[in-house]
């Protein structure tokens, strides 16, 4: 009669086949499956601005203002951001002068509205568009994954505050031609002269960012706003000029038949070198760190050998720092994922899933400070 | 009667079968897992409520829509958008390899699960399987079906008290046969009843069993005119 | 807060829930067939799409069906349908907030999904309810905050408690953003307990209104 033998897998087939039962196993001798500790973090390595057309050894011609390249474990994150400029709206009164007296007469309400406006507290907050692609080796529409990706990096940054609107404002400069027949660029920076002899229209940089991960371990979310951040700390935003010429003129247009006259639209030009550094509120910086609470199972527990009692595991359920690989992203249930600036002060988004208690989640809280000071 | 949601607790003894709504957790508790009427006696225990949305069970009685033919089995739809039950050619009374029962797409057979497992197909067959006749079961020939929800159909085929019934034969002959998937099948000799009936056992789902018979008659009535 | 039950005819369950600014219709189907990429050998799949009140739905809505998934995951006993697909549907019919916040229609989807779980007779591990929270400039806590609160708040949050026997039991999801302490953040998570426990009181009575409209038929 044939002999009933028990199945074994090494350890790598195991934790696909029942990533649960290698996980408490692991845990239940004080490891990860990764060969951390509970509560270690991954080193993050973090180059900055490689890719950016301001860079030392970067191609002149390249449209990245910042950029960002983010190892950690096996994943690699590579970012950059790349702009363009938006004409704001503006009330029509500080375009034109005559409207505020065309309003007078036909809408006085939407003055008086106007006058009432409330505070809004995300009004002076600015954010960017981000596109997060990981990558799986075939293409086709984007993911759910990477579509939560990308909108909880723009509501944490709207949020936060760490881009204000005003950073983004472009600060025009004028070009005009002397009578010597040279070009000159004038940049009012510092004259009160500027704002009487620049155009009275206002003008905004638009920055998207494209977050590209590369061989996926865990969740992503912290990485992913890890080179946010970096690729956001250079960016540098190219200066913007009007021609003098095309200044204030009516023109004469056809549209449909009829003729009108309307205001030119100014022609705004990016200066090829002149760039600023775009201000980031440094106070407002945090860092993400994720968590994730396993149950150590009785049964697992009483596998321990006698041996390797001097890791044993005193309480019950154990927090893990820095989800990593599929084990540990399959079989937590509960998880955190915090966000608090690098002063350690306030939080910045805070998102917890499954019954996590106080105590757990203050640790979490206290780890999550220290990484963010760390990172910083 | 005591109401009860998800989330409350029941006290229950050492040895009592589990009915539906109730199920026993990994450290051993019993809960319940839907809202409904606490129905608990000495040797069980169920929370009896009402949905719309029917769930196999080995025994119940069923009426399903013949929806194609697979090998020596019928796929058979037991309501919208599930998964299709099979039923054997052989699950027929004196079925054999010569002796196929002929149903066509779209006809309807009143049968019983024999076999319910969450985890593979659901199988029905068309036989009393302690006498190997028909029992009652097969194709429904003519007639017409309609949807009532699932506690009501438990109500008219196990209540030999709910007066509906009763009350409808006095105004006309028909045939019934109802299904636990909340389908209910009714034939009369003429159309008119078919419909009066229908929509009075439609209509008393929604009032208490007192008003049966003024549902029966200004059902029937509002068709005689 | 208002809400009814078996609102729509063509659907297992579903609940039409106001509560505040905010209103939402949420519909669920279930357990049916699957898609075969859906299909999970030993547990239900879950099925969550969230409607925008204007426009389609975009990664806005992503985002919520990500949170109404995680507390749905937690609380639908999805081994009991095993091979089967459960969709929840919700529309949400006035936003009651600004779209750059969120979590007024978190809340009240999770509620509504409670409801409608419940019409249906999904099997469910236990009850669940949720409520959303601003905290303002001043640091005073807003319970289920007016479009105006939230645009002059410092952060705003949504908190979700699984119930057991009419108490908290434990924490089922919660989802903070903004600029907020550690010690505001608790105190939001324990005003949480209470407001849930008011909501779960109305659930029940609005459970007992459909049970025994359900079963008027057994009345004499």
């Amino acid at each position: 009669m044939a002999e009933i033998e028990p199945i074994t897998f090494p350890p790598a087939v195991l934790a696909r086949v029942s990533p649960e039962l290698s996980l408490q196993r692991h845990l239940a001798i004080g490891i990860r499956p990764c060969l951390r500790t509970f509560e270690e973090f991954r080193a993050v390595e973090c180059t900055a601005g490689g890719l950016s057309r301001y860079s030392e050894e970067s191609v002149k011609d390249s449209s990245v203002l910042g950029s960002s390249l983010v190892k950690s474990g096996n994943t690699t994150v590579i970012c950059t951001i790349t702009g363009g400029i938006l004409e704001e709206d503006l009330p029509a009164e500080v375009v034109n002068e005559d409207a505020e007296a065309v309003n007078a007469i036909f809408a006085p309400e939407a003055i008086e509205e106007e006058a009432k406006e409330e505070f809004d507290s995300l009004e002076s907050n600015a954010a960017v568009y981000p596109i997060v692609e990981v990558e799986r080796g075939r293409i086709g529409a984007p993911t759910d994954e990477e579509m939560i990706l990308g909108q909880r990096l723009y509501e944490t940054l709207l949020h936060s505050g760490i881009i204000s609107k005003e950073s983004l404002n472009v600060r025009v400069g004028l070009r005009s031609v002397e009578e010597d027949g040279k070009v000159v660029i004038t940049y009012f920076d510092d004259s009160e002269i500027g704002s009487e002899l620049g155009p009275k229209r206002k003008w905004q940089y638009v920055l998207y960012a494209k977050v590209k991960v590369f061989s996926r371990s865990g969740p992503l979310f912290e990485l992913v706003w890890y080179s946010l951040l970096q690729a956001l700390k250079n960016t540098k935003l190219p200066r913007a000029y009007i021609d003098e010429s095309a200044a204030d003129i009516k023109i004469p247009v056809k549209i449909r038949g009829n003729f009108a006259a309307v205001r030119e639209q100014y022609q705004i030009i990016c200066d090829p070198l002149e760039h600023d550094t775009l201000i980031l509120n440094e106070a407002a910086l945090g860092y993400a760190s994720n968590f994730c609470i396993i149950d150590i199972d009785e049964e697992s527990r009483e596998t321990v050998e006698p041996e390797d009692q001097s890791m044993e595991v005193d309480s019950r359920s154990v927090l893990l720092a820095d989800v990593e690989g599929e084990e540990e992203e399959a079989s937590s249930k509960k998880t955190m994922s915090i966000v608090v600036d690098s002063k350690g002060e306030e939080l910045k988004s805070v998102t917890i899933s499954g019954g996590v208690d106080n105590d757990q989640l203050k640790r979490a809280v206290e780890l999550a400070r220290l990484r963010s000071k760390q990172l910083l | 009667m005591s109401i009860i949601i998800p989330g409350d607790s029941v006290q229950v003894a050492n040895s009592v079968a589990l009915g539906p709504g109730v199920v026993c957790t990994r450290n051993r508790s019993v809960i319940p897992v839907t809202a409904g009427i606490l129905e608990e006696n000495s040797k069980s225990i169920h929370v009896e409520s009402n949905g719309r949305r029917y769930v196999p069970s080995t025994n119940d009685y069923v009426i399903g829509t013949v929806t194609g033919s697979f090998g020596d089995a019928f796929r058979v739809s037991l309501s919208d958008f599930t998964f299709p039950v099979s039923l054997s050619a052989m699950a027929f009374p004196n079925a054999s390899k010569k002796n196929r029962p002929n149903l066509k797409v779209g006809s309807l057979v009143y049968a019983r699960v024999s076999s319910a497992i969450p985890e593979i197909d659901v199988e029905i067959e068309c036989l009393d399987p302690t006498t190997g006749k028909d029992g009652g079961f097969g194709l429904l020939e003519g007639g017409y079906v309609f949807d009532v929800s699932l506690a009501y159909a438990r109500t008219l085929l196990f209540n030999p008290n709910y007066p509906l019934l009763n009350q409808l034969v006095k105004k006309c002959q028909f045939e019934i046969a109802i299904g636990l998937n909340g389908k209910i099948w009714i034939k009369t000799d003429d159309l008119k009843h078919t419909l009066a009936a229908a929509n009075a056992i439609k209509q008393c789902q929604l009032v208490p069993s007192s008003e049966c018979s003024n549902v029966i008659n200004s059902a029937f009535k509002s068709l005689s005119q | 807060m208002e809400s009814q039950t078996t609102v729509l005819t063509r659907v297992d369950g579903s609940a039409d829930l106001v509560h505040g600014e905010t209103r939402a219709i949420v519909s669920v189907s279930g357990p049916i067939e699957p898609k075969a990429r859906q299909e999970l050998p030993a547990a239900a799949a879950l099925e969550v799409i969230v409607r925008a009140d204007v426009g389609v739905a975009d990664t806005r809505e992503k985002l919520l069906e990500n949170k109404l998934r995680s507390v749905l995951s937690q609380t639908i006993l999805t081994t009991s349908y095993p091979r089967q697909l459960i969709q929840i549907v919700a529309q949400v019919l006035e936003s009651g907030e600004d779209e750059r916040y969120t979590c007024k229609e978190a809340a009240s989807i999770i509620n509504g999904s409670y409801l409608a779980l419940i019409d249906a007779g999904v099997a469910l591990q236990c009850s669940f309810a949720a409520e959303s929270f601003a905290i303002a400039q001043d640091g005073e806590v807003i319970t289920n905050p007016t479009p105006l609160d939230l645009r002059q708040s410092k952060s705003s949050h949504v908190v979700c408690y699984s119930i057991r026997d009419a108490k908290v039991d434990s924490l089922l999801f919660s989802d903070s953003i903004g600029s907020f302490t550690e010690t505001q953040l608790y105190s939001v998570l324990a005003r949480g307990t209470e407001s849930v426990e008011a909501h779960h009181r109305h659930f029940r009575s609005t459970i007992e209104a459909k049970i025994s409209k359900d079963f008027v038929w057994k009345l004499q």
